[in-house]
């Protein structure tokens, strides 16, 4: 992947470089915010990774020119906890992301990944198919194998969420905000709770295992091999 | 009541009373040098012209007695005199007072013995002794004092004057001293109140006029930034320890993903805790961040009103799964209109973290009971648990970073979550409060009312 970084933060440009290039992502840096505009408009990266504040020009005035360009390369906002206005303010401005500092590397390095794959995504369905577990989205239903199965609300947003971004990893906070409309990082495993119930509902005895954790991230749903 | 515990109010009282001691001396000495030494003396002469007079009677009569005290009274003297002449029968042979007792008396008399002189009064005092004769007739002889009557009236009127109004003096320049004194001192007790409710930024305001308070608020203040400077060292050295070793940290993290794919089940097993490991190491850093975030952020108040309600629900139902598998009771009584102001993702791990410590250090078959209410305008929210409590002397470090319970033991957890509570209230409301309710542990929160 081709990303483009806009940090001013030597520490945390250098911490997030080294993740996604070890990650084998090409990773292209910028401190300043007129220079990295100027390079946003004339190259084209599939990811572009925004720090809010910024010298000589805002964060959130590049994203709007960029996006007031008809660009519509994804943009991931990272921005000081508790910057109450920034999430609201981001997403607003045309951003598909946001992430508050600090942040695990393996955090932005799924969330990357998932805004990478949603320019490319298909107008979706009535369905979801993930193997033999059939998500009717009109009628929030589930199968699997045929057999119904029933879910709370809740479980069943999870489970569409991780069904919507099938083969890609998950993390706790990624759910936390899609499922439950919170945006933080969870420090404590309540989250596994959650996802060891609606796991226990989706596997019968023999079954193969649908959903799957990964250690320190969080969890990726794929069809058994 | 207040006033009287001041101590610059007393010490007015205490000045107030040694004010008018002296004063009172000071009346007592004037008395006797202009009242009761020039009495004495006039008693004296009275004294013995009253013993020259009877001799008089004696030896000359009666006659001769009241014509020598008409003569007598129309002497001129330092003092004018006075006299009654009254015979055995009643008679009154001569006089130049008007009335006097009817019994003898055997004390020292005072009578007004006022003097028309041409239409015009003048006034007098008589001091008169009276002087039994031989035969029965009787003397009444003095000589006028209204000088030292007047000059003891005198006396006495300023004396009541002074002792009174110095007594309101005392009391209202007590009152406004303490007043202006109490304002200078409660500057200070407000400025250590903020610095011990945890905002080491609290001051002393200083007037700009040197005099002792500032001199004292001056040093206070140096103090509080030299508190303040090694508090921030505390929290630098541990901000930039995360900081640091964060980048090795996720460089490490990469190198055992790497590692992870083998086919060695026991070495990927080993692999994975590790991974898991330098996670947790991960998350513990981020946290320490977070909360130095947040605590910088405090002086900006950037916040909009939030319903707490929804917010408190969505934290229990989040909890309801774990508790359930650790066998708790968890209920909740969540009231309307809690309404404050703060960033409803931040409150929500506030109510997580506090929820989170209730499920974890309780045992199974507790209950936990979380509350919100509106008390005054002012939302709160309480956990309430029915474990095993915390000891006294543990209740108020629990706020403190990395702070674990002697009781805690082993069980996971790093000590955080209560002060990264802390720092969220600094911005919403007020620090959290701790109770013992034998059994069990309450954990409050009380928010600012939204404007």
């Amino acid at each position: 992947m081709n990303i483009q970084l806009i940090e001013d933060d030597a520490r945390v440009a250098g911490h997030v470089l080294k993740g996604l290039s070890e990650a084998g992502h090409g990773v292209v840096h910028e401190t300043d915010g007129r220079a990295a505009l100027l390079r946003a408009s004339t190259e084209s990266y599939d990811l572009i990774i925004l720090d809010r504040m910024l010298p000589s020009i805002d964060g959130m005035k590049i994203l709007r020119t960029i996006r007031a360009s008809g660009d519509a390369t994804p943009v991931l906002i990272l921005s000081a906890i508790g910057d109450v206005e920034a999430r609201v303010a981001g997403l607003k401005a045309g951003s598909d992301d946001y992430l508050a500092k600090p942040f695990a590397l393996s955090e932005l390095l799924a969330r990357a990944e998932a805004l990478s794959r949603r320019g490319s995504s298909i107008a979706e369905s009535a369905e979801i198919v993930v193997g033999d577990l059939q998500i009717d989205l009109l009628g929030q239903t589930v199968q699997r194998g045929g057999r119904p199965i029933d879910l709370t609300a809740r479980e069943f947003r999870i489970l569409l969420f991780l069904a919507r971004n099938a083969g890609r990893v998950v993390t706790r906070s990624m759910l936390l905000e899609n499922v439950w409309d919170y945006h933080f990082d969870p420090q404590t495993n309540i989250i596994d709770q959650h996802v060891s119930r609606l796991r226990h509902k989706l596997d019968r005895p023999g079954d193969a295992a649908l959903i799957h954790t990964v250690r320190g991230s969080g969890y990726i749903i794929r069809p058994p091999a | 009541m207040r006033i009287w515990r001041s101590l610059s109010f007393r010490l007015a009282l205490i000045y107030m009373g040694l004010f008018l001691a002296s004063m009172l001396i000071l009346s007592g000495i004037f008395y006797w040098v202009t009242v009761r030494g020039p009495l004495e003396s006039a008693e004296a002469q009275v004294a013995g012209e009253a013993a020259v007079h009877e001799d008089i009677a004696r030896r000359r009569g009666l006659a001769a007695l009241a014509s020598e005290l008409d003569s007598r009274a129309d002497r001129d003297g330092a003092r004018k005199a006075f006299h009654a002449l009254i015979d055995p029968a009643g008679r009154v042979l001569t006089a130049n007072i008007s009335s006097w007792p009817r019994t003898p008396a055997a004390d020292w008399l005072i009578i007004e013995s006022d003097i028309n002189v041409e239409g015009q009064e003048i006034d007098h005092e008589a001091l008169l002794l009276d002087q039994p004769l031989p035969g029965g007739a009787r003397l009444l002889i003095g000589r006028d004092i209204y000088d030292i009557v007047a000059r003891e009236k005198q006396l006495s009127a300023a004396t009541t004057w002074i002792v009174g109004v110095s007594i309101l003096l005392g009391l209202g320049g007590g009152l406004l001293m303490s007043l202006a004194i109490g304002r200078r001192i409660d500057s200070v007790t407000r400025a250590a109140r903020r610095v011990i409710a945890g905002d080491l930024t609290g001051r002393v305001p200083l007037r700009g006029t040197h005099d002792d308070f500032d001199r004292l608020g001056e040093t206070l203040n140096a103090m509080l930034t030299r508190i303040e400077e090694l508090v921030d060292s505390i929290r630098r050295v541990s901000d930039n320890a995360a900081h640091e070793l964060r980048t090795p940290l996720a460089r490490l993290r990469t190198h055992l993903e790497t590692l992870a794919d083998t086919s060695d089940v026991e070495t990927a097993r080993r692999i994975d805790m590790a991974i898991a490991e330098a996670g947790r190491l991960e998350s513990v850093f981020d946290a320490v961040l977070r909360i130095t975030r947040l605590e910088n952020r405090r002086q900006d108040g950037d916040v909009r009103p939030v319903d707490l309600a929804p917010i408190i629900g969505d934290a229990v139902e989040f909890y309801r799964p774990e508790a359930e598998d650790r066998a708790l009771t968890l209920r909740s009584e969540i009231g309307s209109d809690l309404f404050a102001v703060g960033n409803r993702d931040l409150l929500f791990q506030a109510f997580c973290n506090i929820l989170d410590n209730a499920v974890k250090y309780t045992r199974p078959g507790d209950s936990i009971v979380v509350r919100g209410r509106s008390e005054a305008g002012e939302a709160i929210f309480e956990v309430a648990d029915s474990g095993p409590g915390v000891p006294a002397d543990e209740l108020p470090h629990l706020a403190e970073r990395f702070y674990r319970g002697r009781q805690v033991g082993e069980k996971d957890g790093i000590g955080l979550g209560l002060s990264f509570v802390t720092a969220v209230m600094a911005i919403s409301g007020y620090p959290p409060y701790y109770r013992n309710l034998d059994p069990g542990l309450l954990v409050g929160l009380r928010f600012r009312r939204a404007a």
